[in-house]
């Protein structure tokens, strides 16, 4: 102990001595560390943790898909279903519904929309979760006509109750009925979105209608299992499967067997982290390259630093240090370093956390299980410790020998061979990490662009949008809705900066509002028609494609004599007409999108138009005038014109001039939407910038450094060749040589390994092919041009010196 | 015999500024050097002997002064300049040899030809004429660290002298050496100097400087005698 308080003592007296070196190093690591630190934290709240419920691991989402919808799709369950698998199951423990509703709540006066969750009253007990005030649900609250209540989940809770401790009975009214809080949950990660409270299948009017309760065919429930103890989800999918082929045989008419019904169970953390993996993966990836080069830099300064201490070294062994209390010295200083640019690492990944949580809640539910915990601080110290052993192992083993350094003259200290080599080596490391990283950040710089310059196939300029959930308990008749957005339509176009206005159930790059049903068409014979794809269908008004400057390619738009009352008619896009009418005229033909209930003859096609995202390819796609299928959900597009301000309250006036009690859900901005559109890719783009840009400060640095030192190194040789007749622009040369050297090498090995890497962001970049010449010409440029200006610096600093000069070393 | 000036100091100083604190290495040095010169410099240490000879290779440039070669002012060249008259007019040998410990001793003899853009086949053969010329011809594709003290001497040697240039400058030339190698290097340099080529030496030594022809020695920085009479009893010879 005493001897490391020694060496720790060194050390601090080393780093005093020479501060701007301790502090570049510091600052390197901390960069390096923070960043790590930073992503790790999600990692481990998001991947690492264990879910927060009770056996989390045995927790599996089943899904039901037709072999038709696109990427298996889960087509969800209806009662029917959901009763025989859990009469069925052996390998269950338990099997829960969930649904989610929106309600508008009426609380302090004014009306909020709400989002809840409808489920199974064994919900919370198969996720093992209890309530913090009050009640679970129990089993009695799922009976039809039991007391409608209410369980408030912890942040709506926070948010709408403030947390009051005394919320437990009291009655809210929502939808026209007044219900009871019997319950706070706790924060939890919930899938598959989050809700602002629970209710009981009971409760929801949807759910407990007869239609719902008796239809095998009223598929709208999502499906939790809990599997048994010593169960494998293998063997929960094997029983799974078979139950399924037991349901499919004894009800043949709801199961045809040429859609392909299957049955697909996945571990509940699998699909809650889904979508965040990619990311996380390349974030990952890319802040270990970080930390990569920021220990190959902070080796190389160690290094150098080392160099000029051989005689230092030599001295202490010369009086007696042994070879391991010398490197254990080294090591403590060297894992010194890495601790206080630990500490400091952290202090950034701090700063960066709220910003890290925000992108993750877009990504997950489990963002709410991110923090510097413990793990995290363990990493953060384990990384540091590790970190500083790597740095300082390699300059310690290449420390020269005794005899060797008393030899040489003081003023003549040099690095060793072996030391020269690693050095070489890292500063080669370095270089094909940047290569990787700025190669990267440039793919991912033009897949951003390409995703900016796709045309969306309509204009999203001066477009606004309203989203209303009407409340389904006043407004659940057609007419009663379309009455509502006639109303709405006629007061927007009443308002100064409205130049016109369109009713849809859906907008442009939403998937709210859209429906997928299995396609009929009556110009395809019975055996072709189980062949037909499932579409997208949504419902909008005459003036939609004309307000979003959606260009009509044949037929005609939707009129307003496209009532309620007249014959059902149907707009498709371009992509649809080509797939399926490929050498025909889709105009005239029927479709049907309710298994034959009733049939829209085709009267217009239309170009397509990038609904599921810039990036994603568009689907075929029917459109329904919105008077023949008017829905709850209701999106008022407006087209403003001048440069209004208080847009939204003056919208929600117009709704509350309607009716007072009818909530607004989100005005937004159709350009606010396609931005957010490329969220994702922007912020990967962003991170590979930032860390492609700092590992190449560092590449700078380092290789300055080196080449700096080096040619300090022959200064003498230098001056020698000068004093024979070696002109300025030789000893450049000389110099410079072995920067382009350094960086051929790093640049020939960053190609060979980018090819390799650049397979990953396969997945990732739009538009662009991961092997892209022009993405390696452009780094190789770049790179060369750092290699030549760190290079150049030391070099001229060279060349201005007399030979005389330059032997005096 | 007329004596041709191949070098002219007119009242060179030079300073040192270190450290705020100004050094006069030489001062008021006025010195011609002829064709066929053998010069010793001699003074205790620190007198600026290896400074003086740093301003006659036009390794250092002085602080005042002109300094002619060959009847041209060099003094306010530039680097590249100088570099090329060093290349073409002086060759050095040093105390510590200075040869490149990563270049063979063909290539440490090569260098001056390298630079001067000399064709292969004509260095080759120069650097092999020289490399006979001071015995160090089985040596050649050795590296410099496989030689002994003497054998370095001789290659640098070799190496100040394929260029054929118009003065040698040697600094310590035996200060490295034992007596026996010393006195083989000493030899080759007279021997030189009776084939006409012009050498400076600083030297410690007073024997060694007492075989050359004109020996100057300094003190702080100034000329304090310059003994011609060898160079008299060489010519009356």
């Amino acid at each position: 102990m005493e001897k490391l308080l020694i060496d720790i003592g060194y050390a601090y007296r080393r780093m005093l001595a020479q501060k701007w070196s301790t502090l570049t190093i510091i600052l390197t690591i901390a960069i390096g560390i923070g960043s790590n630190t930073a992503i790790f934290s999600i990692v481990n709240g998001v991947l690492l943790k264990d879910l927060p419920f009770e056996k989390g691991e045995d927790l599996i989402v089943i899904k039901q898909s037709i072999m038709a919808a696109p990427d298996k799709e889960n087509i969800f369950f209806s009662v029917p279903e959901i009763n025989d698998y859990r009469d069925q199951s052996e390998t269950l423990a338990q099997l829960s519904e969930y649904h989610s509703m929106k309600f508008t709540m009426h609380e302090n006066g004014e009306p909020t929309q709400i989002n809840a969750g409808v489920v199974s009253a064994n919900y919370f007990n198969l996720l093992g979760i209890n309530p913090i005030l009050g009640r679970s649900l129990q089993l009695a609250d799922d009976e039809l006509g039991s007391e409608p209540i209410i369980i408030l989940s912890y942040q709506f809770w926070q948010r709408k109750f403030n947390s009051d401790i005394n919320v437990i009975n009291r009655t809210v009214e929502m939808n026209d009925k007044i219900h009871r809080i019997i319950g706070v949950m706790p924060a939890f990660p919930e899938y598959p979105r989050v809700n602002d409270i629970y209710i009981p299948v009971s409760v929801c009017p949807t759910r407990s209608s007869e239609n719902v309760i008796h239809n095998r065919n009223k598929r709208m429930m999502h499906v939790f299992g809990k599997v048994k103890d010593n169960v494998s989800i293998n063997q929960a999918r094997t029983e799974l499967k078979t139950i399924a082929n037991r349901i499919h045989k004894a009800n043949p008419a709801y199961y045809p067997e040429n859609y392909g019904f299957i049955i697909l169970a996945d571990k509940l953390i699998e699909v809650l982290t889904k979508d965040i993996k990619p990311s996380l993966y390349i974030m990952m990836s890319i802040t270990f390259l970080v930390l990569l080069i920021s220990c190959s830099n902070v080796t190389n300064l160690i290094l150098a630093q080392q160099s000029v201490r051989q005689k230092e070294l030599a001295v202490r062994e010369a009086v007696g240090a042994t070879k391991e209390r010398l490197i254990r010295q080294l090591l403590t200083e060297s894992i010194l370093l890495f601790l206080i640019g630990g500490v400091l690492g952290l202090f950034i990944a701090i700063i960066s956390f709220d910003a890290l949580i925000s992108y993750s809640a877009t990504l997950t539910t489990r963002a709410s299980d991110i923090s510097l915990d413990s793990t995290v601080l363990l990493f953060t110290f384990a990384i540091s410790v590790i970190g500083g052993i790597i740095s300082g192992l390699l300059p310690a083993l290449s420390k020269k020998k005794l005899a060797i350094v008393m030899k040489e003259s003081g003023h003549h200290a040099s690095g060793s061979g072996k030391s020269n080599l690693i050095r070489a080596c890292l500063i080669v490391t370095q270089f094909i990490i940047s290569f990787i990283l700025l190669y990267s950040a440039i793919l991912m710089l033009k897949s951003l662009n390409n995703i900016k310059n796709v045309d969306p196939g309509f204009n999203s300029k001066n477009v606004s949008i309203m989203q209303i959930e009407l409340n389904w308990a006043k407004y659940s008749k057609g007419d009663q809705i379309n009455s509502f957005a006639n109303q709405l339509l006629i007061n927007a176009n009443n308002l100064p900066f409205v130049s016109y206005s369109s009713i849809s159930s859906t907008y442009p790059m939403s998937a709210n509002g859209i429906k997928k049903a299995k396609l009929l068409l009556n110009d395809r014979a019975t055996l072709e028609q189980d062949n037909l794809p499932v579409v997208d269908y949504r419902a909008v008004d005459q003036h939609y494609f004309n307000l979003l400057d959606i260009t009509l390619l044949k037929g005609r738009m939707f009129s307003k004599n496209d009532d309620a009352l007249s014959s059902p008619v149907a707009v498709i896009n371009r992509s649809m007409a080509e797939s399926l009418w490929a050498d025909s005229e889709p105009m005239q033909i029927k479709l049907s999108l309710d298994d034959g209930e009733s049939w829209h003859t085709i009267v217009g096609i239309v170009d397509n138009v990038k609904q599921h995202g810039l990036d994603k390819v568009t689907p075929h796609a029917v459109y329904l005038p919105y008077a023949q299928v008017p829905n709850n959900t209701i999106q008022l597009l407006i087209k403003k014109q001048g440069k209004p301000k208080a847009i939204a309250k003056t919208l929600r006036e117009i709704v509350y001039k309607i009716d007072s009690k009818q909530p607004v859900t989100s005005i937004k901005s159709m350009q606010a939407i396609l931005e957010s559109n490329s969220a994702s890719p922007r912020l990967i783009t962003f991170l590979l910038s930032i860390f492609g840009g700092f590992a190449i400060i560092l590449t700078i640095s380092g290789i300055a450094g080196i080449i700096a030192y080096s040619a300090q190194q022959r200064q003498v040789e230098l001056g020698i060749r000068s004093s024979i007749g070696a002109e300025p622009k030789n000893l450049i040369w000389l110099v410079i040589k072995q920067g382009l050297i350094m960086s051929s090498i790093g640049i020939v090995l960053g190609i060979i390994c980018t090819i390799y890497v650049s397979r990953l962001m396969e997945g990732i970049v739009f538009g662009v092919d991961v092997i892209s010449i022009g993405g390696f010409v452009l780094t190789i440029f770049v790179l060369f041009a750092i290699a030549l200006i760190a290079s150049i610096v030391p070099a001229f600093k060279i060349s201005y010196l007399t030979p005389s000069a330059l032997l005096r070393k | 015999m007329k004596n041709t000036v191949l070098m002219k100091l007119v009242n060179i100083d030079k300073i040192f500024h270190i450290d705020r604190i100004e050094t006069h290495a030489l001062s008021n040095i006025n010195l011609e050097i002829n064709k066929g010169d053998y010069i010793s410099i001699t003074g205790p240490s620190g007198c600026g002997k290896s400074t003086l000879l740093s301003m006659l290779g036009l390794l250092d440039t002085p602080s005042n002064g002109e300094f002619w070669l060959n009847g041209i002012d060099v003094s306010q060249f530039g680097l590249s300049s100088l570099a090329k008259i060093r290349n073409q007019e002086i060759g050095f040998i040093f105390q510590d040899f200075n040869l490149i410990g990563d270049l063979t001793v063909f290539e440490n003899i090569e260098l001056p030809l390298t630079y001067r853009g000399i064709k292969k086949s004509i260095r080759k053969e120069m650097v092999e004429k020289w490399a006979e010329r001071v015995g160090m011809s089985s040596k050649l594709q050795h590296n410099p660290s496989q030689l002994s003290g003497g054998q370095q001497q001789r290659a640098a040697i070799a190496r100040a002298l394929v260029g054929e240039p118009s003065v040698l400058l040697a600094d310590e030339p035996t200060g490295n050496l034992d007596s026996k190698n010393g006195v083989i290097v000493m030899q080759l340099l007279k021997d030189l100097n009776d084939e006409g080529v012009t050498i400076c030496m600083v030297t410690h030594d007073k024997e060694h400087a007492n075989a050359t022809k004109t020996m100057l020695t300094l003190l702080d920085g100034k000329i304090v005698d310059l003994d011609t009479s060898n160079l008299l009893s060489a010519e009356v010879a």
